[in-house]
């Protein structure tokens, strides 16, 4: 049996299968010792394959507690990583700080080479050279090193030398070299993806390691922020590469959870406690080469998630100007939110119990009692500021969040020339389904679907993932150079045979998804298109969508091919259990614009498929809520999800 | 309106904003406007009033709403119209930075104006680059007077490729100039579809509170200041003709209800090109008292703001320059001096929340030939500001273009660049250390035309409070092995093999500084 674990700062979901049955669960998490709370939620079950989704490695990256390495730069290009693109993070702003940095200036050593920008060598790295870093290393007491050299994409000779001496004298030396890790153009991204790959090696190794001892004869699979696993061996040396583990999951999950419905155009929504994450799915998973984690890129692909801070702990205040205002700060799950008991935070979810729309004894299946009139003691201490009574206010909040998470849908959707009508909101996350609708009816979204396992969805999509492995290679070839693309092409196939080849497995059994990143010559910036043999009037119809013009006459340049090397896991139809329901329905009250309202509280156990229900409705769960509001109905499709949509006036 | 609906407001307009900077970017062609980011967007409403802006460049941004003033009574205007201009003289900054403006009708009623900004990397005239020693606005590229680029929906493609054929790269000018349209093109969309949605009458209403609402907090800043004049006089190394430091002074008055910055106390426009337009100096006084108004939190930025700052300049001074002054070097380097006066008056009024002076100079390098040209900028060292070191090797102030990335810059010019570092001790010692320059070092590999365009090489940038001095910036040539210190601002040609090195300034240092030793009291 599989099992598929995610891990979230509040709560570890896990998702297995009995037979065709899909089962679903939640244990608190344990961030001082994340191992803890996988190993305390598989205990009952027998399973041989784990697919982990982790945080590991961001949680390590934000609280600055990566290992100690050294930084191996072209000589005089030491400062690259510190200098960054020269630019401060807030314009107007005298008291601006960058994010504190990850290595310090006395660990970065300048290395006598340089490669010029078409592959040339122009100062040979020499022996002596090496054997100079060799000793300094050694006497520093020798570190895991991360190695980025000047235009090292198009020709690695330097970086490898380096890597072939150190892997020679030294064995338990870990080698971060960036050809290996992001063979493309642009120094300070290559630098800083590859010294950010070095710096959280040792944590995510350590981490692994104490999983695999714990569960020495399973065989575990580790989720990348491209939405497919690997090996936990291979995810032991590309510590990188898990940096949006969780997250990916989710929007893989959104992908084939829309599928089974035959929905292709799916923007995902998932609202958890600080966060709010949504990606956009035309058919595929979007792909971006630009996300900074805490302020520095990190230049692998990975699945475009645009992430907000706003989220059920959010906390509503008052600003100089006399406007409300909501987040980025977060009551986190400790102390948490006024409801929680111990602080008297006025968050997001304070604002939902308030308002009627979070029940306070039916909270993660009723094992955390909530305090409503926390929430309210909160809660008015702003409405005294702004002059409003404490339930117009609460409204007020959630209206502001909404904003934010509107704005966030709009950046992946409107923004990049896709339409919303065309689309069905997948909400999912604790608090997503509160917020589903107001979303759906400010973006003229006409649909929403929410799954039953809606707290546990990144899990599922962990359960369906393939396996996956990026190859890439910055070539900057003219379009119409046909000969040397299809050179460069094979040169890429080739080191993804050794690299398989290495690993006793073969190319062939796998299969093979090739993207080439695009530009018209002179432009900074490319667009990804899926190789084919007119790759001309694909660049140029991708280039009049996200921009609304192409240039006929102009030439086409090639910048980097990716090859994309897939094992798929078999889709294989599921049910969800049937449980039976602690409470069937009964009538609740709500705060809504038009005062205190009715309102159905229906337990989503006693839903059947085919049923039809109208707003307002609060469609309970043990780990999330719906709230189907006045203006919306929703119809129960299979495995109870819910198919919600807007009431035709 | 309701305090929250106002958050949404403001959120729905600046986004718009934005991505016209996003659309801009993604499509242009010039490094200058796709890696470095020097262009920006902005909102405006029938009456010209600042609506809504993205967080683009700040010299940009003030001295949008000073065009705007000057354009809108200068045509009528049509749905399909976009208006073409770059003249210092009709509301500009300097010739590189090309302004698009198109009018937005809604149900055949005019109701805004999107503007677009952009650096171009050339605009012709005898230095490539446009940003080099010249001695009048003529010598500095193509004049673009205020004019339709497009009339009705039609472009005026015969106006166009005359503009264009007059600078070096004219299909790279082009591809940037498509995209700058795009850019109106998306703004347009999206605020025609923000009218269908909440009607004009909603949003109007909307605009005017939010322009209320930030009028509120500048009084609120006002009333945290210490009332009454202040003058501070600072200096600018020189025009580049002439050896001659030029003062630069502003007196500030301040009370509850208005500031009020004189600078008509200035000396005439000067022969070089350090001369300011006057949308330079409004812009770099709105920088000022917009990044005040962010230490009371975030405020949208609109008119509501200028409500209650009057700017008085004098016409024909170095700081309100008139045809036909060169001006290139007004926008990117005098406007850093005029904030440091700025600056260094409010001391006195603000102590706890003004900084010392950053490295007061944006290092301009252009070089190029008949066919190419390049443009950069380099950053240097923050001043230290009260409670915290100043930032090494940013830019600061007027500016927040990136740099070029080397591997970017070699795959396409005849250079190579030799190093690249963080300029270490050279910001000034204090309580609050400011931050260090940055050292550039370039290798040419072709003979090429190159213009230094820099500040603070003669002048320090001052420290606060006891706090020392940054390290003034140097410029150096090295050709056949000798070291030859090269001035602030010139223009020369390099052979193969000559190298050029930019040691950026350092910022001030904040408070007596501490060397330890423990001592006495």
């Amino acid at each position: 049996m599989k099992v598929s674990v995610d891990t979230g700062g509040t709560f570890t979901d896990i998702v297995y299968k009995e037979g065709r049955i899909l089962k679903f669960f939640k244990v608190s998490s344990t961030p001082k010792n994340p191992a803890s709370a996988i190993l305390e939620g598989l205990n009952n079950l027998s399973f041989e394959k784990l697919v982990h989704g982790t945080t590991v490695a961001t949680n390590a990256f934000l609280e600055r507690k990566g290992g100690k390495f050294l930084l191996l730069t072209t000589f005089g290009f030491e400062d690259v990583i510190f200098i960054g693109r020269q630019t401060r993070p807030k314009l107007y702003d005298f008291f601006v700080e960058k994010p504190p940095h990850f290595i310090e200036p006395e660990n970065v050593l300048g290395v006598k080479e340089r490669i010029g920008p078409r592959g040339e060598v122009i100062k040979p790295l020499e022996e002596k050279e090496i054997k100079r870093l060799l000793k300094e290393v050694e006497f520093r007491g020798t570190f895991n090193i991360a190695v980025c050299f000047l235009h090292s994409y198009i020709n690695p000779l330097h970086e490898r030398l380096v890597k072939t001496a150190f892997e020679e004298s030294f064995r338990e030396v870990e080698i971060s070299a960036s050809f290996e890790i992001l063979p493309e153009f642009r120094e300070y991204e290559r630098t800083s993806t590859t010294a950010i790959n070095a710096y959280l090696l040792p944590v995510l190794k350590n981490y692994f390691e104490t999983l695999k001892r714990n569960l020495p004869d399973k065989e575990i699979f580790i989720q990348q922020s491209n939405g497919g696993f690997i090996t936990l061996d291979e995810a032991k040396k590309l510590a990188v590469h898990t940096v949006l583990s969780g997250p990916a999951a989710g929007a893989y999950g959104g992908l084939i959870f829309g599928k089974i419905y035959g929905f292709e155009k799916v923007i995902t929504f998932d609202m958890g406690g600080t966060s709010t994450d949504v990606c956009l799915l035309n058919g595929r998973l979007p792909f971006t080469r630009e996300y900074h984690l805490d302020g520095f890129p990190i230049g692998i692909p990975v699945i475009d998630i645009h992430t907000v801070g706003a989220g059920g702990g959010s906390i509503a205040y008052v600003d100089a100007g006399g406007v409300l205002k909501v987040g980025p700060q977060s009551a986190g799950a400790d102390p948490g939110p006024a409801c929680y008991g111990k602080s008297l935070l006025p968050t997001v979810t304070d604002a939902n119990l308030l308002l009627g729309r979070i029940l306070p004894d039916k909270f993660f299946g009723g094992k955390l009692l909530l305090d409503k009139d926390r929430s309210l003691k909160a809660i008015s201490k702003v409405a005294e500021k702004i002059g409003l009574s404490p339930y117009e206010t609460a409204l007020g909040i959630i209206k502001i969040a909404n904003t934010y998470m509107t704005r966030a849908i709009f950046r992946v959707s409107l923004e990049r020339g896709f339409d919303t009508r065309e689309f069905v909101l997948l909400s999912f996350g604790g608090a997503g389904g509160l917020h589903a609708c107001s979303l759906a009816r400010d973006l003229s979204i006409p649909k929403i679907i929410v799954p039953k396992f809606a707290g546990a969805f990144s899990a599922f999509g962990l359960y369906f993932a393939d396996y996956i492995k990026d190859f890439s290679q910055t070539v900057l070839i003219k379009l119409s150079e046909r000969e040397k693309i299809r050179d460069a092409l094979l040169k890429l196939k080739e080191r993804a045979k050794e690299y398989f080849q290495q690993k006793k497995e073969n190319l062939k059994d796998f299969h093979l998804e090739i993207f080439a990143d695009l530009r018209y010559e002179g432009q900074g910036y490319e667009l990804t298109v899926p190789f084919n043999e007119d790759l001309k009037t694909s660049f140029e119809r991708e280039h009049e969508k996200f921009y609304g013009y192409s240039l006929k006459n102009r030439p086409i340049e090639v910048v980097t091919l990716r090859l994309r090397v897939r094992k798929k896991t078999l889709f294989e139809d599921f049910k969800i259990e049937e449980k039976n329901p602690s409470f069937h329905h009964f009538e609740g009250e709500l705060y809504t614009e038009k005062g205190f309202q009715k309102v159905k509280i229906i337990n989503w156990d006693s839903m059947k498929e085919g049923e039809v229900l109208k707003g307002p409705a609060l469609i309970i769960e043990d780990f999330t809520t719906f709230y189907l509001e006045e203006d919306f109905y929703l119809r129960v499709l299979g495995n109870k999800t819910l198919l919600v949509e807007r009431i035709k006036v | 309106m309701k305090a929250f609906e106002l958050e949404i407001f403001n959120k729905l307009l600046s986004s718009v904003a934005e991505e016209m900077g996003v659309v801009l970017r993604r499509s242009s062609f010039s490094p200058n406007i796709r890696e470095r980011a020097d262009f920006s967007c902005a909102i405006f409403d029938e009456r010209g009033e600042l609506v809504s802006q993205a967080s683009h460049i700040p010299v940009h941004l003030g001295a949008m709403p000073e065009t705007m003033k000057v354009l809108l009574p200068l045509f009528e205007w049509k749905e399909g119209d976009v208006v073409i201009t770059n003249d210092p003289f009709h509301g500009g900054t300097h010739l590189p930075d090309i302004t698009l403006v198109k009018p937005v009708f809604y149900k055949k009623e005019l109701l805004f104006f999107l503007l677009v900004r952009a650096h171009h990397s050339d605009v012709g005239g005898k230095i490539p680059g446009s940003m080099g020693l010249s001695e009048t606005i003529e010598e500095e590229g193509v004049r673009i007077l205020p004019a339709y680029l497009y009339r009705e929906g039609k472009l005026k493609e015969e106006f166009l490729k005359g503009l264009i054929q007059q600078m070096r790269n004219p299909s790279e000018r082009e591809g940037d100039l498509k995209a700058m349209i795009s850019s109106l093109e998306r703004g347009e969309k999206r605020i025609l579809e923000l009218l269908s949605r909440y009607g004009k009458k909603i949003l109007f209403s909307a605009i005017e509170e939010l322009k209320n609402y930030t009028e509120r907090a500048f009084l609120e800043l006002l009333k945290r200041m210490k009332k009454g004049v202040f003058i501070f006089t600072d200096y600018l190394d020189g025009d580049g003709l002439e050896e001659k430091l030029i003062p630069i002074k502003v007196k500030v008055e301040i009370t509850s209800e208005r500031v009020v910055c004189d600078f008509s106390d200035n000396p005439q426009q000067v022969r070089g090109p350090v001369n300011a337009p006057r949308a330079v100096t409004v812009s770099s006084v709105y920088y000022v008292f917009i990044s005040l108004l962010n230490t009371l939190g975030e405020f949208p930025i609109n008119h509501g703001l200028f409500r209650n700052i009057e700017v008085i300049t004098k016409p024909g001074t170095i700081l309100s320059a008139e045809y036909p002054a060169a001006v290139s070097g007004g926008n990117v380097e005098t406007s850093q001096r005029i904030v440091d006066v700025l600056l260094g008056a409010l001391h006195k009024a603000l102590p706890n929340l003004i900084p010392a002076a950053s490295c007061g100079t944006m290092n301009n390098i252009s070089f190029g030939n008949s066919q190419i040209a390049y443009y950069e900028t380099i950053g240097g060292g923050m001043g230290a500001r009260p409670g915290k070191d100043g930032l090494s090797a940013v830019h600061t102030h007027m500016t927040n273009t990136m740099n070029t990335p080397i591997e970017a810059l070699e795959n396409i010019y005849p250079v190579r660049i030799e190093r690249y570092a963080i300029r270490r001790s050279s910001g000034g010692e204090g309580k609050y250390r400011g931050g260090d320059g940055i050292i550039r070092e370039y290798l040419f590999l072709e003979p090429l035309t190159v213009s230094l365009l820099t500040e603070r090489r003669r002048t320090a940038p001052y420290g606060l409070r006891g706090g020392f001095d940054g390290k003034p910036g140097k410029n150096y040539l090295i050709r056949n092995g000798k070291r030859e210190e090269l001035s602030d601002k010139c223009t020369f040609e390099v052979k193969e093999g000559d190298r050029v090195i930019i040691e950026t300034p350092g910022g001030g240092g904040f408070g007596k500084p501490d060397f330890g030793g423990g001592g006495g009291n």
